[in-house]
């Protein structure tokens, strides 16, 4: 009997199987999911060899925020190497796209998901920060099924709505894999009781800056929220260093 | 280089799950040059495998057009590394959209 037999998961577990990922998840858009991404990014690369790798196939937008520009096409040795800068390594279909639009259908989103992660040579990296689209769909759900050794950090704002959405995606995750929660945008601590009740580890919340967009950019690797970003990592440095 | 690494998975699982005679499906939009992947290979496994170009080939999903598409997986085309960058290169040359699939050429698969 014919099997067709896809060498690209080989590839995955050969390349990534090692390296701690930590995938920045949350169901409800608009939470701030890239910014955070970012900040964690940078903050962990004065600690850690970090990567990062922008997974919002169709509007990704991590090389806005950190102000890396995508003209320059990535090198290739023995795949293609991620950018390097300030110590941080990124990778992000924006390198391929430049600024079209890509309209996928699921099945493509999979094919892109397989692709970009068996073709990007992450060679002594310690741990990919993995910003993710919203919702729980085709990246999700090979986030699960492709990759071993990651944590989940779950970020939310205190609105109702993010925290309903959020409270059915915890029943798809296994708990001993997720980091903790960060509060995005927030106003008060309103979720670390929620995170209580669910069981999940408060790690701290970030205030909502009024002009954030004004930091995106080369700036944005000094700005408050990655300072504020630092501070929340150092109560699961542990955790990545181990 | 990118046919290395490609390899480097056929002959996993090649290894693994102890096959003598392959048929290897390579799609011409990811690019993949056919001789040094064979050469590649042979200095990887013993095995008996023969490699086989899969043409290029889009379909409309609104008017039903199929079309060779002008970009191929040439190593100077970003649709070399990520075939799916087609979606943002490509129109239907019959009515223009951009929701088409691509039928043919796309994927490396293993037939055993």
């Amino acid at each position: 009997m014919d099997r067709m037999l896809d060498p690209r998961e080989e590839i995955i577990r050969k390349r990534l199987g090692k390296i701690k990922k930590i995938i920045v998840l949350s169901p409800k858009g608009g939470v701030g999911k890239t910014v955070i991404s970012c900040a964690l990014a940078v903050s962990l690369s004065k600690i850690v060899k970090v990567g990062l790798l922008d997974l919002d196939i169709s509007s990704p937008c991590c090389h806005i925020v950190l102000g890396i520009s995508t003209d320059v096409f990535p090198e290739e040795n023995k795949g293609i190497l991620p950018v390097e800068m300030n110590n941080l390594k990124f990778m992000s279909t924006a390198f391929f796209t430049k600024n079209k639009a890509l309209a996928l259908r699921g099945k493509y989103k999979t094919e892109v998901f397989l692709e970009i992660l068996s073709v990007t040579n992450w060679k002594d990296v310690d741990t990919i920060i993995i910003d993710t689209p919203p919702g729980l769909d085709d990246t999700f759900l090979n986030i699960l099924r492709y990759l071993e050794n990651k944590m989940f950090l779950i970020v939310s704002t205190p609105d109702n709505l993010a925290v309903m959405s959020l409270r059915r995606s915890l029943m798809l995750i296994n708990k001993r894999e997720i980091l903790g929660l960060i509060e995005n945008m927030s106003n008060k601590e309103n979720l670390q009781d929620f995170c209580k009740k669910i069981g999940v580890r408060y790690l701290g919340k970030i205030f909502y800056f009024q002009n954030i967009h004004e930091w995106y950019g080369e700036r944005f690797w000094k700005s408050p929220l990655v300072s504020e970003m630092e501070n929340i990592v150092l109560k699961f440095k542990k955790d990545i260093l181990d | 280089m990118h046919e290395w690494i490609i390899a480097e998975g056929i002959a996993e699982i090649i290894k693994k799950k102890n096959l003598k005679n392959v048929k290897i499906h390579i799609g011409e939009l990811q690019g993949i040059d056919k001789e040094i992947l064979e050469f590649s290979l042979k200095r990887m496994v013993n095995c008996r495998f023969e490699i086989v170009i899969d043409k290029a080939l889009l379909k409309c999903n609104v008017c039903g057009k199929e079309w060779e598409p002008r970009v191929t997986g040439r190593k100077d085309e970003v649709v070399h590394f990520l075939p799916e960058a087609i979606f943002s290169i490509e129109s239907c040359p019959n009515c223009g959209s951009k929701d088409f699939e691509i039928i043919g050429g796309r994927n490396i698969w293993i037939e055993c």
